[in-house]
């Protein structure tokens, strides 16, 4: 399983999706467990939802960041997860897709990793912790994001070749 | 100036990855700034006026990193 490709480029501007069963059924999942929290003021939607300036003094201009952005923002997340709920029985996506795939994977990877209470030292956890099974979704997750990224390196930049 | 902190959920391929699609960085340019900002804590990544540092920065929320701005000369 290690070195497996759940997703190659064909070089058409679209890309293979090798995934097992039950991993296409928590993708379609997923989504809509996230459509859902999106429309809630929960904590583990912080990181979802970032500050837009560091310094404390700044309370003003971040409360208009987030009246002009949030509803932008909610909108764009809103479609990546829509767009990966109704692609996530297909065998081959469109770059746009998979870029969706991608964006919505990484906020569920935010959520879950809220949650989690995840930290630089906290990179694993017991069997029997409660959190486990969180956990291992978490991780999934982080190697199928790695991998679209993997597959999505031909559509950036690269001067430096 | 737009600044990226580090946070210990998006993945290290995922930052660099953010950095050259927003910005177009080249990839050695787009693993600097992310090797800084995983080891310094921060990087600057784009600096402008702040109707542009404010679009920088809501791309860089788009895709989930940790992103603030604040004024060069503060």
């Amino acid at each position: 399983m290690a070195g497996r490709k759940q997703f190659s480029a064909l070089g058409d501007g679209t890309y293979k999706v090798k995934l097992a069963a039950w991993e296409r059924s928590l993708l379609g999942n997923l989504p809509r467990q996230l459509t859902e929290l999106l429309q809630t003021e929960d904590d583990s939607l912080r990181r979802v939802f970032p500050i837009a300036y560091h310094s404390p003094t700044d309370v003003e201009r971040n409360a208009e960041y987030q009246r002009f952005m949030r509803e932008e923002l909610l909108a764009s997340r809103l479609a990546s997860a829509e767009m990966l709920r109704a692609s996530a029985e297909k065998t081959l996506l469109t770059e746009s897709e998979l870029l969706a795939w991608m964006n919505a994977m990484n906020v569920i990877r935010l959520v879950l990793g809220t949650q989690l209470d995840v930290s630089e030292e906290l990179d694993m956890i017991d069997d029997d912790d409660p959190r486990a099974p969180v956990f291992a979704v978490y991780g999934w997750l982080g190697l199928l994001v790695e991998r679209s990224v993997d597959a999505l390196q031909g559509t950036v930049a690269d001067n430096a070749g | 100036m737009v600044i990226v902190w580090n946070d210990p959920i998006n993945l290290m391929s995922y930052v660099t990855f953010v950095l050259q699609k927003v910005f177009g960085y080249a990839k050695e340019k787009a693993e600097g700034m992310m090797w800084d900002v995983h080891t310094k804590g921060r990087a600057v990544v784009s600096n402008g006026a702040r109707e542009k540092a404010e679009m920088d920065v809501y791309r860089l929320h788009e895709h989930g990193l940790w992103a603030t701005m604040q004024q060069d000369d503060a």
